[in-house]
């Protein structure tokens, strides 16, 4: 629904799955059904927050990141949802 | 005297339980782990001549109506109408917790602020001006530490005073954009046409927001007014087009905003906020580490075992004397007869068999809270989820299976740390087949009667067994019985946090008091129950006159010959006795479900008599086959006795059987406890002994025509 007509190959959308350990991102949207983006809006995953990668478990998911000063984990399948602002 | 109710509400993990223990001094759970608190808590202290009635909502992260716990809280506010609500906010995390608050503030109860953990945030280097912070929030702010007992008079001083300004609502409006304002203003006049006079304009325009970010629940309620639905469908549709995004997220955005331009201006950082998590950072840079993390864990894991069950062992040895003194004592009180059987063999035997695991629940959970309390819990969930999540289950589902190779009824217990009802439930039901220690001397008994060459290969084949029973019922579950969606994982890190020695105990305390409390009185009737029906009917014929012989014996020369004829006959009768006795009667007429699997009478009966706690299945069938007494898992006799009873085959489907039927009566009662209902831990039963009765069926089938 929330499809913001971004064609595939886009190269210069990144979402949070694709953030490198150390990097930090701005989260633009969540492109995710209502409960889940529900959920994450309520702790405080909305446009504009700063984003960083922390950890990442053993088998590679799910992965602990940074966000307005506290810890949150999330599944690579959940984090894929969540479009980072490009450039900077 | 005057009473005042206060909802205490905030995010799991903000310190909530730990300042309401510190203000009632009362005992509860606590712990550095998200949703500790399931049921609301109520209890009172006074202050200033008013009865304080405090209410310990669920931690929550906002108000919609995603899961129970947050409607919980939403219909217990506006349903009970609290005098105040006291929001609980973690001082060193403002930001996530007003969420929260702004969604409070639109409920429109008087509010009282608490900056929670504030001694954290100050090291932290936060700083607030508290003056202009509860003027933005209209409602007091009061600085407190849980943990240190900072600022609780205060803060009773300031529900009091709130009490005896009666404000009543304490109207405070979020600003959102201009457009969000307006299709509000117009959705709301709608609504207030729609409830002429049952709605003040706080209560319409809180209405007008659920309906525009479209929440279920509410959305369903005003289902009859089918103009106002498709008013509010056409403002949200409106709003995406002409925003780009739909309101939800433009209401959230909004919130944030008002919190972050409301911090900018109240809060003062001394220190650089990424110094701040450097401690948790450092520490979890090895626990969490990629090839390090699981291996610590592991470690850790086989400590807590270890420790439960050797450390445990002497206080269990030291219960066993207990339980066999106090038998003693009153085998010589009480007068022989009915009341003398009742108590030593029902009663005392019962419950003294159970209260043994008392040590090692109280230190497994010693663990649990330590766990818990750090914060490393919550990591351990991290780093296992997604090999649980293979299972369609939740990483910390892991401990609580775990912890049923010990014992199923504390690690059902521990499911409650699981948020998800779903996912909670499913991790309950799929517990009763990791194969808990009581079960392990029956497989030593039967491994060795049938199996001795390679017994150690069979009982860990049987271990092996539950935990594949175990992760398939987790999937079949998930798919045909308690279906729903996947949960997502979306959890919180709790910084790590020293745990305090008041918090352990008190987790620990509350356990094993629970424990003691609820599953006691199960066993208790059950051992009750099991006994009446060993011991009845009393007038049972006996095909030869065992009390004339042995007094017969009695009377003559005393030789160890005469001594074993005697104690062979006592044997005997025992054994005629269970055989005509209720149990017997039933064991023959439940036979036949069991016939095909090449069981026995004396096998079911023994089975049967499992149901109180499997252990009981070789104390059965030292009684059935006329062993001696004191038979254990190691007595020749009896593997003899058995080996010439059964077919390798059979004994094998029996131990699969035994690993898998029906929970015993304490993990019932505690299935019925955490699920709050008798249906599921009815169902458990049902499950459990289907599926052994089909798997071990399926082995002495297969078993035939191999063979």
């Amino acid at each position: 629904m929330a499809n913001n007509k971004s064609p595939k190959g886009n190269s210069t959308i990144n979402t949070l799955v694709e953030l490198k350990p150390g990097e930090q991102g701005i989260i633009d949207r969540i492109e995710a059904d209502a409960p889940l983006k529900r959920r994450l809006s309520a702790l405080g995953v909305v446009k504009g927050v700063k984003i960083d990668l922390d950890f990442t478990a053993p088998m590679g998911d799910p992965r602990a990141y940074t966000l307005l000063g506290y810890q949150l984990s999330l599944r690579n399948e959940d984090a894929r949802r969540i479009i980072l602002r490009t450039g900077s | 005297m005057r009473i005042v109710t206060v909802a205490l509400v905030g995010n799991p993990n903000c310190g909530k339980t730990t300042l309401s223990n510190k203000l009632t001094r009362s005992k509860d759970s606590v712990a550095n782990y998200p949703r500790v608190t399931i049921a609301m808590k109520t209890r009172e202290i006074v202050h200033r001549g008013w009865a304080i009635r405090l209410v310990d909502l669920p931690g929550i992260y906002s108000l919609t109506s995603q899961s129970p716990e947050e409607r919980i809280g939403r219909d217990f506010i506006q349903q009970e109408q609290p005098d105040i609500i006291l929001n609980v906010l973690d001082a060193g995390n403002l930001e996530r917790s007003l969420f929260l608050t702004t969604q409070l503030i639109e409920m429109g109860r008087p509010r009282i602020y608490v900056l929670n953990m504030i001694d954290e945030a100050r090291r932290k280097g936060l700083r607030f001006d508290t003056q202009s912070l509860a003027t933005m929030l209209g409602g007091f702010i009061v600085e407190t530490s849980g943990i240190a007992g900072e600022g609780l008079e205060t803060l009773l001083d300031a529900i009091v005073d709130t009490a005896e300004a009666r404000n009543g609502e304490t109207p405070m409006a979020i600003p959102y954009d201009n457009h969000l304002e307006e299709a509000i203003k117009r959705v709301q006049e709608l609504v207030g046409e729609l409830h002429p006079r049952t709605m003040n304009a706080m209560q319409t325009r809180w209405l007008s927001i659920k309906l525009l970010e479209s929440d279920e629940e509410i959305v369903r309620r005003e289902d009859d007014h089918e103009h106002l639905i498709e008013m509010v469908r056409r403002e949200r549709y409106d709003l995406k087009r002409s925003h780009g995004e739909d309101s939800e997220t433009m209401f959230a955005d909004a919130r944030f905003g008002f919190i972050h331009g409301m911090l900018e201006e109240t809060r003062e950082f001394t220190v650089d906020p990424v110094r701040r998590l450097r401690v948790t950072r450092g520490i979890d840079s090895i626990l969490l580490h990629r090839s390090l993390g699981m291996p610590i864990f592991l470690v850790l894991m086989w400590l807590m075992f270890e420790t439960t069950f050797t450390l445990g062992q002497y206080p269990m040895d030291w219960i066993d004397l207990g339980v066999a003194w106090v038998s003693d004592l009153l085998d010589a009180a009480l007068p022989a007869g009915l009341i003398h059987d009742l108590v030593i063999d029902g009663i005392v035997a019962g419950v003294g068999g159970t209260i043994v695991f008392l040590p090692n629940i109280v230190i497994l959970f010693f663990f649990m809270a330590v766990f818990s309390e750090t914060g490393y819990l919550a990591r351990s969930a991290f780093l296992l989820d997604r090999l649980m999540h293979a299972f369609g289950l939740h990483g910390k589902a892991f401990i609580p299976l775990v912890m049923g190779f010990g014992c199923n009824v504390p690690a059902v217990m521990a499911c409650r740390t699981i948020e998800s009802p779903r996912a909670r439930l499913i991790a309950i039901l799929i517990n009763p087949f990791m194969c808990c220690t009581a079960r392990l001397p029956v497989f030593i008994l039967f491994a060795g009667a049938f199996f001795s060459g390679i017994a150690g290969t069979v009982v860990f084949g049987m271990y092996m067994l539950s935990v594949v029973v175990a992760m398939g019922a987790a999937v079949f579950l998930a798919k045909f019985v308690v279906r729903g969606g996947d949960e997502s994982f979306v959890m919180e890190l709790p910084p790590y946090r020293t745990p305090t020695l008041m918090a352990v105990v008190f987790h620990m305390w509350e356990k094993a008091m629970g424990f003691l409390r609820k599953v006691a009185g199960v066993i208790l009737v059950g051992s009750i129950v099991i006994w009446v029906l060993q011991a009845f009917p009393r007038d049972i014929e006996m095909s030869i006159d065992y009390d004339g012989r042995i007094a017969d014996l009695q009377t003559r020369v005393q030789t160890t010959e005469r001594d074993r004829a005697i104690s062979g006959l006592e044997r005997r009768r025992k054994q005629e006795h269970i055989a005509k006795s209720y149990l017997g009667r039933i064991g023959r007429a439940v036979t036949p479900v069991f016939e095909p699997l090449g069981f026995t009478w004396k096998d079911t009966v023994a089975i049967l008599t499992g149901l109180v706690a499997k252990e009981v299945v070789i104390a059965s069938f030292a009684v059935l086959h006329a062993q001696a007494e004191e038979a254990t898992e190691h007595s020749r006799g009896l593997r003899q006795a058995l080996a010439g009873t059964m077919t390798p085959l059979t004994a094998f489907a029996f131990m699969v059987f035994v690993l898998l039927y029906s929970p015993c009566l304490s993990t019932i009662a505690a299935i019925r406890r955490e699920t709050e209902s008798w249906r599921w831990a009815g169902f458990s039963v049902a499950f459990s002994l289907s599926l052994a009765w089909i798997l071990a069926f399926g082995i002495v089938t297969m078993g035939g025509i191999v063979s």
